[in-house]
């Protein structure tokens, strides 16, 4: 479960930083350590904390754009998909999202989410408080908004997120449809 | 209930008159099968082994004795939809079906979305965990691949001489055990081998008077002649310092031994260091020839083969003892 994460952070740097940035902060990261990391272990939250550093960029921040990559990954994006038909939807059933990642990664604490609704504005409230995962749900549902095609405009409020939705189709999301895994073969027929 | 809104509770429902008129068939089914409101049969049959291909019949058990209900889609032979049935009081069948493992088949065959599944039907959390273990499997059996590769490497590493790229002593000795090792089934026993234990001569005064570095050189070049003079099945280590031992399986001619160990002093001769001006660089060879019953531990052949390298030593080296 562990090598998965520090994965996803790995690949999440090379995509976006390139190869060079993965291998400065592995080779630091040995360097800290005194021995080269074990295969999957090398990737913690802790390079992407040198990485913030060496990039002169904020952490928050880096946690928000691994929450945004991570919805233009095509297996994830069709898994957080899956849990809303609209944008409005997606957000209103976050609060099945611990359930569905526990589903998949048993491991993986998310901290259980309230939403909360008003008119068109949505507040994602944690029930456990976590920075880490403040900054990346707002990157993920940053990038979600984009998928769906919504306009809307995220801000954090304390503990919470808040989304004001302006307008829920503002352009073409992208497209999802129920039979895009079989296409690429998992099922015969 | 009108028709509509037995459409909209029900998406896969079928409603049947008593004498098998299709009365009404829920949106999603209709997708499925277009035409099924035109009549039950060449569109359905029955799903369960032992009972008659009739799907009214098959219904009309299923509702009778309050058991579960299989029909098979003629046009998607592969697809069995299951469900219940009940009577209503106007003596109507009404069926309810669904897809249960054939989901995804039921998905592709109709193009079906989010809509046409009822919220209470558990169809997107199905699809979603299937999508989500399908990532999780990839990426784990991508790592796994990964973990045995470097594994392998790992285990190469462990068992190879990094200065000469020949096998280590742990290399060697599990070369050794493989050779000594006798098939258990079929009577068969170990084939013969010969093995060379071999050391170079005045090694000593190379480091001594040229530096570590010409040493080195020096170890890396006999690597290099022993590996060209071996074949593949055959095994050249370096066990220590300048001591190098070769397997090779099937020699038992002496002849060819002899000769074999001729053309390695030769070829090590050559590489001799002009600049040591007053000796020469040397090996001195012990070998012995192991047949089937001969000493069965790794330890006892090397001391063998080693006796042989003392005795070639004591004679004055740059020549080849065979026992």
């Amino acid at each position: 479960m562990k090598s998965l994460i520090n994965r996803a952070i790995e690949e999440f740097l090379r995509a976006t930083y390139g190869e060079d940035l993965v291998q400065s902060v592995a080779d630091e990261e040995a360097v800290a350590v005194g021995r080269l990391a074990p295969l999957g272990a090398g990737f913690g939250t802790g390079a992407l904390e040198r990485a913030a550093f060496r990039l002169s960029k904020p952490l928050p921040e880096m946690f928000e754009d691994l929450g945004g990559w991570m919805t233009r990954i095509e297996p994830v994006r069709r898994l957080l998909r899956f849990s809303g038909r609209d944008f409005k939807d997606f957000l209103l059933r976050l609060e099945e999202l611990p359930g569905r990642a526990h589903l998949v990664l048993p491991d993986l604490e998310v901290p259980r989410l309230q939403v909360e609704a008003e008119d068109q504005s949505v507040w994602l409230v944690m029930l456990e408080p976590d920075p880490v995962w403040q900054h990346l749900l707002v990157g993920l549902i940053r990038g979600m908004a984009d998928d769906y095609g919504a306009l809307c405009l995220i801000s954090v409020e304390g503990l919470s997120i808040r989304i004001d939705i302006w307008d829920e189709q503002f352009f073409e999301g992208r497209i999802f449809s129920l039979q895009g895994a079989q296409l690429s073969g998992a099922v015969s027929s | 209930m009108s028709a509509q809104a037995l459409g909209q509770l029900l998406p896969m429902h079928l409603w049947l008159s008593a004498c098998g008129k299709v009365l009404s068939v829920g949106p999603t089914l209709s997708k499925l099968i277009p035409d099924l409101a035109d009549g039950l049969a060449d569109r359905l049959v029955s799903g369960r082994a032992g009972q008659g291909p009739c799907p009214l019949q098959a219904i009309r058990t299923a509702v009778e004795h309050r058991r579960r209900l299989f029909l098979r889609v003629v046009q998607s032979r592969d697809l069995v939809l299951r469900g219940h049935g009940v009577q209503v009081d106007d003596g109507t069948l009404l069926v309810n079906l669904g897809f249960g493992i054939g989901l995804h088949r039921a998905i592709r065959a109709a193009g079906l979305t989010d809509d046409d599944f009822a919220p209470s039907e558990l169809a997107m959390e199905l699809l979603f965990l299937h999508e989500a273990n399908r990532g999780v499997l990839t990426e784990l059996s991508r790592f796994n691949t990964q973990l045995a590769q470097s594994r392998e490497l790992a285990l190469l590493q462990a068992q190879t001489d990094p200065l000469t790229g020949l096998q280590n002593r742990r290399g060697l000795e599990i070369a050794l055990s493989l050779s000594l090792r006798t098939a258990d089934f079929a009577d068969e026993v170990a084939h013969p081998f010969a093995i060379a234990h071999l050391d170079l001569d005045h090694f000593k005064q190379v480091n001594d008077q040229l530096g570590h570095q010409a040493g080195d050189d020096l170890l890396r070049a006999v690597g290099a002649v022993l590996r060209s003079h071996i074949r593949k099945a055959d095994t050249a280590a370096r066990i220590g310092g300048d001591e190098f031992v070769l397997i090779l399986r099937g020699m038992t001619s002496r002849a060819a031994l002899q000769q074999l160990a001729d053309r390695i002093i030769v070829a090590i001769r050559a590489l001799s260091p002009p600049e040591l001006t007053d000796l020469q660089v040397s090996a001195s060879l012990g070998i012995l020839v192991w047949h089937p019953g001969g000493p069965d531990q790794p330890e006892q052949v090397l001391a063998m083969a080693d006796k042989a390298l003392y005795l070639s030593k004591g004679a004055g080296r740059g020549r080849a003892t065979i026992i």
